[in-house]
């Protein structure tokens, strides 16, 4: 037990000493001082404790983190998180253009340099790690032809950051409203009916909206749980006749700034950055039938029709728990109970002050839930995630306060490792199925796992090389100026003390869940290792501990 | 073709035995493999054959509107065909003419983007699959439109309808592939490389009841670095870790192990087969992510005695086919990219000498609206597939070409065309060529028997 309190002593004190610094560029505003709930828990269980929410509440555990959330309590500390401003990559982007020469220009290696900044360095993580999760849901995709609207990308990303606290509806609406979604899916210059021409109003938003952004294809109970009819078959949300209906709602919307005589002309008003504009003369006026047998009559303004018809699927009683299903999924386990999902359903219908969609009310649920404090203990063989592969890369590089003498994280194609970059999904069904089972042991108990839809054999292994030129290979400096280092130097400290060292990798990177069977294996190698340069010994600690299948599941 | 059938009796029960009752089977560990065992690997497929052969699906994600790749060249039916797709149609006179060798209701040609793979349909390399799709039984027009439940499940939406032509399972589509569970009745071991390789990551095609397919991307298989069994710096970590892979106790943690375990052992067998890779002369296309696919399938079909494989099922995959918008510049692209890639691939084959051996074909969402929404089309039901390969009975049509005339029978409405050749027959027909017997069809295509005809013939011989 000594031993253990010399770890969070020297965690604490190094901790004030470097100021919270490595976490951010700028200092970090302090957070309020509150009050610290009486410890009537240990400091060590505390630590554990608040690793585990980081895991599932930002891109990975730091000491700073870590001191933030035991000093404040998770309560405190999401609070202080849901109120912090966001990090925007338009402005990251804006910044770093204005530093290039004239030559150099804003390319997606940049878009995703933005993403690693705030990624690692940014004060709001939950926000971003929200935003993340709702990357996943609301897909847009730079596959898709603006490739090289990286700024409009950005600013998407930014769409879902800035809502990502506020309420369901108004993101569903910026979101409907964004010219990238208008360009991707097609509301973006979709027009009314021409009979003459055979020209039907287009329906790929309106199905994808309702089957990937809402409510789904299936009658939900609020547990998330499939409704059925008295004869035992499922009730599908919609029909094509249901569809029809959205799709003519969602006529007569262009780029900002278009008018019925530009209306052809897009170029001309091309703008990816400000919300689409109507155009009420190519705004189909008929009436429009949509869900729970709402008909909008006819002749009302393109913005009216969208307002009702936003509002429509947003009082659809699946949107709760197809939601919040969801986002649980993505923050913290693949299975969440029905109890769970029925828990923060009920949040999402109303947050305790009448108010429905509030999403900062259905997070704060979701990581306050007894379920995602304790599922590791109460169901320990099936509670948690696959870590998605590009957030364990983010873990590496917070917990080890990785650094580049550029101070830049120029690493602009994470996909050639993870199988995944941010806003670069192969479709709008995103690079995984919440639904996905891979077959197995996994499939064998009706179980799913999604993140494993993009673990193929080639991406473990490629995953896997990752933490070897990173943990392994670029611990030292090696005068690229690109390089990012990541810093052993307060692990090197412990290296002659295996107990204390392990311990400290056991917060940092496995929220205190490496078993006493795992820590014996590290332990015979660490001896073995002695006349190894120290460095070494603990990089070959830390690459061991995070390609194993114990940490690549976040519990 | 020497038929084990004791094997086969076996084999056939996986379908039915219950899952937990082989649950031992799925790990590697399980079968004694070991993440650092170089050239553990086993070859498990097909051993019950004496012959060779392989099928490669190629996948078109999105829906291709394949009805815009046969287009009539007659005047009377190109009016109507011109009428119904307006800003859509190809004019009459740049149309490719097709000769089929059976007698068909109308002329047609195909866009001249299509000019490689119309070659291959004249030099009978090539034929045509018209107006398949997912169907849970024959349906027509009026019985389409009095009940739905006659309507596969979520017709129209994207994911279910790939899961549909994947599994041929519509009542519980996230079961398994059809592909997974073909290759579980002819394997005589589920440890080992799998018969499904797949180029383009998971699918559901290739997934069987307990098997997943072996992915590996168009570059070749992946080496570990810091994991690198056959570099002896890296022996104590690949010691250590070979330890820790054997202390996990949590379905997840178990799931992610056999997946390190199958690159581990999976990855090095195929790279040392690779190296006996056979060189091509064949002309691959450049910037064409399908054909580079296409080639590792060929360097793979070029070393399947060094791995040992009687059977290989490939998977491929071509993304950017839901055209909702900007349909008449992106279309005719994708066409060109898949023509080209499909006859790369099929000269390659041809010059390796196993033309007769392997048989490709393409596999779609679903077809797409006739009608246009202004710059493209939405989601539809029945659409043409291309089959491909010696064993092809080529320059010909199957099935039946449906009418383009809106309100049609065969329109369901807005030009969405109701398929009359199921994925089932579609499937079943190239399962039967692969090896699979009357019995093992109906168990691995549970609704086959609700179609009257189960081969649709379009293999030679």
């Amino acid at each position: 037990m000594h031993k253990i309190t010399f770890v969070i002593v020297l965690l604490l004190l190094i901790t004030s000493s470097c100021g919270g610094g490595s976490d951010n560029s700028t200092p970090t505003t302090p957070p309020i001082v509150i009050e610290p709930p009486t410890p009537t828990v240990d400091l060590d269980a505390r630590m554990k404790d608040a690793a585990r929410l980081l895991n599932q509440a930002s891109f990975g555990p730091s000491e700073v983190s870590i001191k933030q959330v035991v000093d404040l309590g998770r309560e405190q500390w999401i609070d202080w998180q849901i109120g912090l401003p966001f990090s925007s990559q338009v402005d990251y982007l804006t910044n770093l253009q204005s530093t290039f020469s004239s030559e150099e220009e804003i390319t997606r290696m940049h878009r995703v340099e933005a993403w690693w900044n705030i990624a690692l360095r940014g004060d709001d993580q939950l926000r971003q790690r929200v935003a993340f999760a709702l990357s996943e849901i609301f897909v847009i995709s730079e596959k898709s032809n603006f490739f090289e609207e990286y700024f409009g990308i950005a600013n998407y990303y930014d769409l879902l950051a800035a809502h990502a606290f506020g309420n369901y509806r108004e993101l569903l609406e910026a979101v409907t409203l964004s010219p990238m979604m208008g360009m991707y899916l097609s509301m973006l210059g979709n027009e009314k009916p021409d009979n003459e021409r055979n020209i039907r109003p287009d329906e790929n938003y309106a199905r994808e909206a309702m089957q990937l952004f809402s409510i789904g294809l299936l009658e939900l109970n609020l547990d998330g749980s499939v409704k059925l009819d008295e004869e035992g078959n499922t009730i599908p949300t919609y029909d094509q006749s249901t569809i029809e209906g959205f799709a003519h709602v969602y006529t007569g919307w262009h780029f900002n700034g278009t008018t019925a005589d530009t209306w052809w002309y897009w170029w001309d008003n091309y703008d990816a950055l400000t919300s689409m504009q109507a155009v009420q003369a190519r705004h189909d006026t008929g009436s429009k039938k949509l869900l729970n047998g709402l008909e909008l009559p006819a002749n009302q303004s393109a913005e009216l029709d969208l307002t009702q018809a936003l509002d429509n699927i947003f009082q659809h009683d699946n949107v709760a728990p197809f939601i919040s299903k969801q986002l649980i999924q993505r923050l913290v386990s693949s299975n969440p109970s029905a109890e769970y999902i029925a828990r923060v359903s009920a949040i999402f219908n109303d947050n305790g002050e009448g108010v429905r969609g509030d999403l900062a009310a259905v997070v704060k649920g979701i990581l306050m839930d007894e379920e995602a404090q304790n599922g590791h203990i109460n169901a320990p063989n099936v509670f948690g995630k696959l870590r998605e592969p590009i957030l364990k890369a983010t873990h590496l590089w917070r917990a080890f306060k990785a650094y580049s003498p550029s101070d830049r994280y120029q690493q602009g194609y994470p996909d050639y490792f993870f199988n995944q970059a941010p806003l670069a999904a192969p479709s709008v069904f995103n690079f995984f199925s919440p639904s996905f089972s891979p077959p197995g042991v996994i499939a064998e108990q009706g179980l799913v796992a999604p993140e494993f839809q993009i673990t193929t054999e080639n991406y473990a292994i490629r995953t896997s090389n990752f933490f070897a030129y990173s943990a392994l290979w670029s611990h030292t400096p090696n005068g690229d100026a690109e390089q990012v280092i990541v810093d052993f130097s307060e692990e090197l400290a412990l290296v002659n003390d295996i107990d204390d060292l392990l311990e400290r990798l056991n917060i940092l990177l496995m929220a205190g869940g490496m078993t006493n069977e795992m820590r014996e294996i590290l332990i015979d190698m660490h001896n073995e290792t002695a006349n190894s340069e120290p460095s070494e010994r603990v990089a070959d600690l830390v690459f061991l501990i995070m390609n194993s299948p114990q940490y690549s599941v976040q519990k | 073709m020497n038929h084990k059938t004791h094997v086969n009796q076996q084999r056939r029960s996986f379908l039915h035995k219950s899952l937990s009752s082989i649950a031992g089977i799925t790990t590697a560990s399980g079968v004694g493999l070991n993440f650092g065992l170089v050239n553990a690997a086993l070859a498990n497929s097909g051993a019950r054959f004496d012959d060779y052969k392989a099928l490669v699906c190629v996948f078109l994600y999105g829906g291709n509107d394949s009805l815009n790749m046969l287009v009539p060249t007659d005047d009377y039916e190109y009016q109507i065909y011109q009428q119904v797709r307006q800003g859509l149609a190809y004019s009459q006179e740049s149309l490719l003419p097709i000769n089929p060798t059976s007698a068909q209701p109308y002329a047609m040609g195909m866009p001249s983007s299509m000019s490689a793979a119309h070659s291959l349909f004249e030099q009978k390399k090539l034929a045509v699959v018209a107006n398949t799709g997912p169907l849970l039984k024959p349906v027509t027009k009026l019985q389409a439109i009095q009940d739905r439940t006659l309507l596969p499940p979520q017709l129209f939406s994207h994911n279910d309808q790939q899961n549909h032509w994947q599994s041929a399972r519509p009542e519980d589509p996230a079961f398994s592939g059809w592909a997974g569970r073909m290759a579980e009745l002819m394997s005589d071991t589920q440890a080992g490389l799998p018969m499904n390789l797949s180029i383009d990551g998971i699918n559901l095609l290739q997934t069987g009841t307990i098997t997943s397919p072996f992915s590996l991307n168009a570059a070749g298989p992946e080496q570990f670095a810091g994991l690198d069994p056959s570099k002896d710096w890296n022996s104590r970590r690949v010691a250590t870790f070979d330890k820790l892979m054997n202390n996990t106790s949590h379905l997840l943690e178990q799931g992610f192990k056999n997946v390190l375990l199958s690159a581990s052992t999976n990855n090095t067998f195929i790279a040392s087969a690779l190296e006996q890779a056979v060189d091509t002369q064949a002309q691959y296309p450049a910037n064409n992510g399908l054909a580079e696919q296409l080639k590792m399938v060929a360097n793979l079909v070029s070393v399947q005695k060094e791995l040992g494989q009687e059977r290989q099922i490939f998977y491929v995959g071509l993304g950017g086919w839901d055209t909702h918008d900007n349909q008449a510049t992106a279309h005719p692209r994708l066409l060109q990219s898949l023509s080209e890639a499909l006859s790369a691939f099929q000269a390659n084959i041809d010059e390796l000498g196993l033309a007769e051996q392997i048989t490709t074909f393409t596999m779609s969402d679903f077809g797409r609206t006739l009608t246009s929404n202004g710059d493209g089309t939405d989601h539809g039901w029945g659409g043409h597939q291309l089959i491909m390969g010696g064993a092809v009975n080529g320059q010909e049509l199957y099935g039946k070409m449906p009418s383009l005339e809106l309100g049609s029978d065969d329109d369901l409405g807005d030009g969405r065309i109701i398929p009359t050749v199921s994925v089932d027959q579609y499937a079943a027909s190239l399962s039967r060529w692969f090896g699979l017997s009357e019995n093992e069809l109906n168990a691995v295509f549970p609704n086959l028997s609700r179609f009257d005809n189960n081969n649709l013939d379009f293999f030679l011989g």
